[in-house]
């Protein structure tokens, strides 16, 4: 098991898997080739690399530059034609009943529409999602099935 | 606009300090609300990443909430319990209840929460000078890292990492100790005020 942190990319080849805990309103972001099962995970924060206030980021953190980044790797690294990528989405939950004191809206739709905007402007399409709600969500990608595993408290396991 | 891994040792003690002034009357004031001697104390006040603070204990079961504070500093308040933990204080206040009572269990947490941000506040309030508000709380129970990326989310724009003050809350009649955390996160354009006093410039 690969563990993908905050705002970081992380690639796993068969058996390994790609796993991370606790999405809130933040996005998980698996672009995968099931042929050759290799897949690239990113921990998104935030929607867009505009809104940053400082010069240095981890290329994880903004949909609009984990997502480039995933599929240079997955292109150039691992070899994939980018026609033949696919992807899973998970998070982006509210998790304040009120989103009132966030200044910043709804950041979890927000970061949903980011993602699936970066993924269909690079033709790569979204083969399944589970996303919104008020819950956390752990998330671990298998590359032997290329099945999204989805555990929430209150909500049990969901296999996407 | 200063950064927070700018903090050094004197500026930690001068919020560890206050913090523990603003125990002292958070405790009184649980004390009073819960009509039995309670004890308050902030063992550590540190700066670390906020990749590092969420990917610890990111699934641990939590409730917690979250207040907006304002005026002369800018920033979060946090305040987080283990569910088991934040059940028995909840049941102090409100006897059956528990934190999935969104009535009764959700209102004593905010409201123990607001007490002691709010005495919190107050302290370095006075210390800095400055006037200090306060939101009311909101609240969520789930995984901590779920939360905690939500509500750090304004902040992660600005610093890569985030300033923590642990406290400690000890019940002398059972003679059990309650670790919850609690986060305090000014913006980085906040800490001016903090460095001015370290440093002993009072631009007043």
């Amino acid at each position: 098991m690969i563990h993908v942190g905050l705002s970081e990319i992380k690639f796993a080849e068969c058996p390994e898997t790609l796993k991370t805990l606790g999405l809130g309103s933040c996005v998980g972001v698996v672009i995968y080739h099931d042929q050759k099962q290799v897949a690239g995970m990113a921990h998104v924060m935030l929607p867009d690399s505009s809104l940053a206030r400082t010069t240095t980021y981890p290329l994880g953190k903004y949909a609009d530059t984990a997502v480039p980044a995933l599929l240079k790797k997955m292109t150039e690294y691992y070899d994939c034609p980018i026609s033949q990528l696919k992807a899973k989405i998970a998070g982006g939950a509210e998790m304040f009943k009120t989103t009132k004191l966030l200044s910043m809206g709804s950041i979890g739709s927000r970061n949903v529409e980011a993602v699936r905007n970066q993924l269909s402007a690079h033709h790569i399409p979204v083969v399944a999602e589970e996303t919104g709600a008020d819950y956390g969500r752990t998330v671990e990608f298998l590359t032997e099935t290329c099945n999204l595993t989805i555990h929430a408290i209150f909500k049990g396991k969901r296999i996407i | 606009m200063h950064n927070l891994n700018e903090l050094r040792t004197p500026h930690l003690d001068l919020l560890k300090e206050s913090g523990n002034i603003g125990a002292a009357h958070a405790a009184s004031s649980l004390s009073v609300l819960l009509n039995k001697p309670i004890d308050m104390r902030i063992p550590s006040v540190h700066v670390m990443p906020i990749a590092d603070l969420i990917d610890n204990d990111a699934e641990k079961h939590v409730a917690a909430s979250y207040i907006q504070v304002d005026g002369g500093f800018r920033g979060f308040f946090f305040m987080m319990f283990a569910v088991d933990q934040a059940n028995m204080l909840i049941e102090e206040l409100v006897p059956g209840s528990n934190v999935l009572d969104d009535a009764m269990g959700k209102s004593a947490f905010c409201e123990i929460s607001n007490i002691l941000c709010g005495s919190y506040l107050s302290a370095l309030a006075s210390f800095l000078n400055i006037p200090l508000t306060q939101s009311p709380p909101v609240y969520a129970v789930d995984m901590a890292g779920a939360i905690l990326s939500e509500g750090l989310v304004e902040l992660s724009l600005y610093d890569e990492s985030a300033l923590l003050i642990d406290a400690v809350l000890f019940d002398r009649q059972r003679g059990s100790r309650l670790n919850g955390e609690f986060l305090f996160l000014p913006f980085p354009d906040s800490l001016d005020a903090i460095f001015d006093i370290a440093e002993g410039k009072y631009s007043k």
